[in-house]
């Protein structure tokens, strides 16, 4: 039952570091707070349901949303960039503000389109790993593989690229950058098309797990802030640890007692973190 | 040639430069006066587009400096070497070299000729430069500008908080530069040694271009140090 709960926990934390990296991306490079991140996840989902039934088929569909649903989320997310938050200069405030709004009038465009029926999705294989006391779905294991595969593709991307240099450059002194050839407004166009694109690319890896609907990109929005908070706002190593923590411990409580439980007791541990340590685990401390 | 004409800026309401045109010459050193506040260092953040100008040009040779967007001005080669040195912190040393190298796509040789000026980097590469001291994040600052291989490049300040044999090993740079046939905009507080270094020195008094010298002019009649930057003689 242990190990049960330990696998389930671990999915879910692959998973939610892929949310939970691209609102931290936003945040640490822009130092925006993108309210509207979950609804990115909850696009590729309901994305992935578009393609799994335009093409019929469970595998080609989900390869076809793989490749489709970040990109076209990605590009939502430039457009966004470009034609609200740069309009308000990336002030703190006012985005919050701006990605409320943008959170609304996706999720009621998705209720006029997908409408309000939650929608499944079938998975692209179907196999069972067979442990000695239980049998596990092998189509987790693959959710969970494959957002190993693609945090570590954004840690090299981040540490390894000339492009993640200018986005660490930019996060660090913005305006020094620029003194360096960096054009800082397409990098944060990159960084939240890049943030955006990972969300979708979780929503899309989900959806075979729950059904796709347009209010499910609220729970792991908050998750993800609860991770990012705990984590450190801006600190991808944290982020990560953080959502493993929190992933983890969620599957744990969740097996062995109630999912809102194990929601109460996240929520708790933040509050506890921000009295203690308010810039987060590995987070700067506000001066 | 560097050339500014007749530029003006302002922070909200405020007037911080008025009217103020120069020009720096190729392998000129051209050192820039004033008490704090008097306008150096915003002078210098127009000329790379930090700060927005209400009029005037400034100009590159025949680019239109005034007319790019500040990314772009490091590419056309003006390299800055901010106050209080503004390193990337959480950046290795060689990351922040890099930030200079890919400015203008420049080769690895680049880098190495930066670093041969400052063979103490080359031990650090590795190293996150907000951890280096005071004197190394100086150096690395003006290796990061050098790897721009500028064509003009404009120092705030770049002895502030040094000690004395740096402040010398930076000087020697700085003449190295001018020997290389790159144009210097000095803003300094250690007057004697800009006086050694520079061409020209040109005082800035709230925002306005007050006077033109000579160091050579200066040892003769010191009285603009006086007026203009509050020494009694040019000697630090």
């Amino acid at each position: 039952m242990v190990f049960l709960a330990l696998l389930d926990g671990t999915v879910t934390a692959f998973v939610l570091a892929l949310i939970a990296l691209g609102l931290s991306l936003v945040f640490g490079v822009m130092r925006i707070v993108n309210v509207a991140h979950g609804e990115f996840f909850m696009l590729g989902a309901v994305l992935s349901w578009f393609a799994y039934h335009w093409t019929g088929d469970a595998l080609w569909g989900f390869i076809l949303a793989l490749l489709v649903a970040p990109v076209i989320v990605g590009v939502i997310a430039v457009l966004s960039e470009r034609y609200i938050l740069r309009k308000v200069h990336y002030n703190p405030e006012s985005t919050i503000v701006a990605t409320i709004g943008i959170l609304y009038v996706i999720q009621q465009l998705t209720l006029m389109l997908f409408g309000p029926e939650a929608r499944p999705v079938e998975a692209p294989i179907y196999f069972r790993v067979v442990f000695p006391w239980f049998g596990y779905s092998g189509y987790k294991l693959l959710v969970a593989a494959m957002s190993g595969l693609c945090l570590c593709g954004v840690w090299i991307l981040m540490k390894r690229s000339k492009l993640g240099l200018y986005m660490r450059a930019t996060q660090q002194d913005h305006e020094i950058a620029t003194t360096f050839g960096v054009p800082t407004k397409k990098i944060y166009a990159s960084v939240f098309a890049l943030g955006g694109g990972l969300a979708a690319l979780a929503g899309v890896l989900v959806v075979p797990i729950r059904q796709a609907d347009h209010l499910m990109g609220l729970e792991p929005l908050l998750l993800s802030f609860i991770v990012v908070i705990i984590g450190g706002l801006g600190s991808l190593r944290g982020t990560i640890i953080a959502a493993f923590l929190i992933g983890i411990s969620d599957g744990i409580i969740s097996v062995f007692y109630e999912p809102t439980l194990a929601k109460m007791l996240a929520t708790l541990f933040v509050v506890m973190i921000l009295i203690i340590k308010p810039g987060g685990l590995f987070g700067e401390s506000p001066q | 040639m560097l050339t500014i004409d007749r530029i003006s800026s302002s922070y909200a309401q405020v007037k911080v430069l008025s009217d103020i045109s120069l020009k720096v010459e190729e392998g000129e050193v051209l050192g820039l006066l004033g008490r704090n506040g008097a306008g150096k260092s915003t002078l210098l953040k127009s000329i790379m587009g930090l700060v927005q100008i209400d009029s005037g040009t400034i100009m590159l040779d025949d680019i239109t400096l005034s007319d790019q967007h500040a990314h772009e001005i490091p590419k056309c080669g003006i390299g800055y070497i901010p106050q209080g040195r503004r390193l990337f912190p959480e950046l290795m040393v060689e990351e922040n070299l890099k930030m200079g190298l890919f400015a203008r796509n420049n080769s690895e040789e680049v880098l190495d000729w930066a670093l041969s000026l400052f063979p103490v980097l080359k031990s650090r590469l590795k190293q996150k430069s907000g951890t280096l001291s005071g004197g190394e994040q100086q150096m690395l600052a003006t290796a990061r500008a050098l790897c721009l291989q500028p064509r003009y490049i404009l120092m705030d300040e770049p002895s502030e908080g040094l000690m004395p044999k740096l402040i010398e090993t930076i000087f020697d740079i700085v003449e190295k530069l001018k020997s290389d046939k790159v144009g210097v905009l000095l803003v300094e507080q250690k007057i004697e040694g800009t006086l050694r270094i520079s061409d020209r020195i040109v005082f800035l008094e709230n925002g306005i271009l007050k006077e033109e010298s000579t160091p050579q002019q200066l040892s003769e009649n010191p009285e603009p140090l006086s007026m203009y930057v509050g020494v009694k003689s040019h000697t630090n």
